[in-house]
């Protein structure tokens, strides 16, 4: 019988994983940053106070992984399932990839960006859309780019675990702060 | 009393009960306006007392001031006790150095233990406190002590935009979420911001923002509207506000008013662009070796903006002073001008971010008019931003607290005036908070000569300078010597000093 369904029924474990990946890229772009500004704050801050701002950046970098993987089951939603539900592990681990990707440039070149005139912000939209869609194209097709990706959504769940479990213990933190 | 009469009286009581909470606040101001007299603090941020005509700048900056002048004290050698507004700020809250209060980075905040050591504190209860600042910096201070302010204003409510959003999520545990907030949303320096769409969402809104303000007033504001970080606000809004409010408040209150201009950037009003194109060119100095590397055209095109700057804000002081004058506000309160810190357009450094203490830096407009003070008096004894509380204490009858450091400002009290008076200002922004202070530089100004110290940087272990202000007020010719006596006796003083107040931290 023909399934009628707009997308192929994705389970729990999958969803764990798509989600975990999210987790992984946000807290490791945010921790990197964070060791970075450490520093400056050991000269100024207590140890708990330390604490508290640290607990802000991962209650932040929960907010936003799932902020992202709510883009993710939406896209996987509108899409048709041939283009995204079937090989859902790979299409929102690359997905997850490119949003962040995209964030990284359009925050350190926005000053610049806005100074182009809108014909140019067309053609390079244009052309980035053409190179996610190249990417996607390649990753479905290649086994060992195909395989490359699943490795890695493998080895990102237990440490998407481990960070989805600070961040909620950030999160608590922030809480009682405030209470 | 007949039918008539109670008809005719009870027409008068809708009157009383529109008008009840204007009554009561006329009440309040007659019945205590003989035990305690107002006080209005005026803070204008980054204001080099070296760049006011008042104190004999070429360019005039400031006839407002000037003429404010006229009927105060006006004190020729004041000293901010550091060189930005955090630690700057707090010394004049705590009425203790920097070496005390800690308060030495720029988002720092005041010790735990020393946080009930502070103006508003100390003051009489039944004197009201109003508070406002521009300034996120001195906001995150206050916050810490706005369990002793009656009415403590934040920075968004007479801005154009604040994009901040820790003070309205999180006030409770504001100074830690505004710490964060500027690593998650702006990231420290050039680093990037720990966020990814958080980050972006800000930039964004930040930008419409901008742009629609831009719209609406970028034609009066030629240069750029005028912003503190990413906060965008006219100087206009506060002016207006401190008018309307000012005549409103119940007596006895202290207001407490800080003021961005002339804080950088120098983006004037139009009617003040190119009005300082001068052939003024001040006196080429050498280049530090904290030098910013920025050339001397840079530099003077730099204090030619900063001054245009300054003009607007002394305009617009302006408008409160004849407001003031018009209500009578002269009359039974205090008023006080004064700065942070000053700002620096020499040796390569321009603003205030430096680790120097020189004088354009670190010696602020002091200005105050007594309720009814007709003539201008002048007062060139050192004095120092510490003493402002003590002289607080002093208006207000109260005593002078046994840990603070300042002094009851000459004309306030019937001592004779020390000439040898010490003074100091400290910038520690590399040091740990809680450590001795290992890695600052530290002015020490005494009897007409300053001795700087530089120590714990990375090329040199120790340094010093010495000048002779009175000879040398552009310090240009550092005279120290190890065999100079004065410039001994000062490092021996500053030395004694610095093994006090080290006593204790790490």
């Amino acid at each position: 019988m023909r399934d009628t369904s707009r997308f192929t029924k994705i389970s729990k474990r999958a969803y764990a994983l798509a989600f975990s990946t999210c987790a992984v890229l946000v807290n490791s772009w945010a921790l990197f940053n964070l060791a970075v500004t450490i520093p400056s704050w050991i000269l100024q801050l207590t140890v708990w106070e330390i604490l508290g701002g640290i607990s802000y950046v991962l209650t932040f970098a929960l907010i936003e992984s799932l902020v992202i993987f709510t883009i993710i089951l939406l896209i996987n939603f509108l899409l048709p399932k041939k283009y995204f539900s079937d090989k859902f592990f790979l299409n929102s681990t690359l997905l997850a990839l490119i949003l962040l990707v995209v964030a990284i440039l359009l925050q350190n070149y926005f000053e610049e960006i806005i100074t182009w005139n809108p014909g140019v912000i067309l053609r390079v939209s244009l052309f980035a859309v053409l190179i996610i869609v190249i990417i996607f194209v390649l990753v479905n097709r290649v086994k060992k780019l195909n395989a490359r990706v699943y490795a890695f959504v493998d080895r990102a769940l237990v440490l998407g675990t481990i960070y989805i479990f600070i961040d909620i213990l950030g999160l608590i933190n922030v809480i009682t702060r405030n209470l | 009393m007949n039918r008539r009469e109670f008809l005719k009286v009870s027409a008068i009581f809708p009157l009383l009960l529109t008008r009840a909470d204007q009554i009561i606040r006329g009440l309040d101001r007659v019945g205590s306006i003989q035990e305690y007299p107002n006080v209005v603090i005026l803070i204008f941020d980054a204001l080099s007392a070296k760049h006011m005509s008042l104190y004999n700048y070429p360019r005039n900056t400031t006839p407002n001031i000037d003429r404010f002048a006229e009927n105060a004290i006006v004190y020729h050698n004041h000293y901010a006790s550091g060189n930005f507004t955090t630690s700057s700020t707090a010394s004049l809250f705590s009425g203790t150095y920097p070496w005390f209060h800690r308060a030495l980075h720029l988002q720092g905040n005041i010790l735990k233990n020393h946080v009930e050591k502070n103006i508003f504190n100390l003051i009489p209860e039944d004197v009201q406190t109003t508070v406002y600042t521009h300034n996120q910096l001195a906001f995150t201070l206050l916050s810490q002590l706005s369990a002793f302010i009656d009415h403590l204003k934040p920075p968004r409510d007479l801005a154009l935009y604040d994009p901040q959003y820790s003070d309205r999520i999180f006030p409770s545990d504001y100074y830690v979420a505004s710490v964060s907030e500027k690593a998650i949303m702006l990231g420290e320096d050039k680093l990037n911001p720990t966020s990814l769409l958080g980050a972006l969402d800000y930039i964004f809104r930040l930008y419409i923002n901008k742009k629609k303000i831009i719209t609406d007033i970028g034609s009066t504001f030629p240069r750029g509207i005028p912003q503190f970080g990413n906060m965008l606000y006219i100087l206009e809004d506060f002016t207006d506000w401190v008018m309307d409010e000012i005549i409103e408040l119940p007596y006895p209150y202290l207001m407490y008013l800080h003021a961005l201009p002339p804080h950088g950037p120098y983006k004037t009003r139009r009617d003040f662009k190119g009005i300082f194109e001068d052939d003024y060119e001040h006196v080429a100095k050498p280049e530090h070796f904290f030098s910013q590397g920025h050339g001397n055209v840079y530099l003077n095109q730099m204090r030619r903006e900063y001054d245009e700057f300054l003009a607007y804000a002394d305009t617009e002081f302006g408008r409160l002073y004849d407001h003031l004058e018009k209500n009578g506000v002269f009359e039974n309160s205090y008023v006080i001008i004064t700065s942070d810190h000053g700002e620096m357009f020499e040796r390569g450094i321009r603003g205030h971010m430096s680790e120097t203490l020189y004088e354009s830096l670190i010696r602020v407009p002091l200005i105050v008019s007594k309720p009814g003070q007709n003539k201008r008096i002048d007062v060139h004894t050192p004095t120092s931003n510490i003493d402002l509380l003590p002289t607080l204490m002093n208006i207000y009858h109260q005593p002078v607290p046994e840990w603070c450091e300042g002094a009851v400002l000459p004309e306030f009290n019937s001592e004779p005036e020390r000439e040898d008076r010490e003074v100091y200002s400290v910038e520690a922004k590399s040091n740990p908070k809680n450590g001795k202070l290992r890695k600052a530089t530290i002015a020490l100004v005494r009897a007409g000569y300053k001795l700087i110290r530089y120590s714990g940087y990375e090329d040199f272990e120790e340094q010093f300078e010495f000048y002779n202000l009175e000879e040398d007020p552009e310090e240009l010719d550092d005279i120290y010597s190890t065999t100079d006596i004065i410039a001994q006796e000062l490092k021996h003083i500053m030395e004694t000093k610095l093994s006090q107040v080290d006593d204790g931290f790490d």
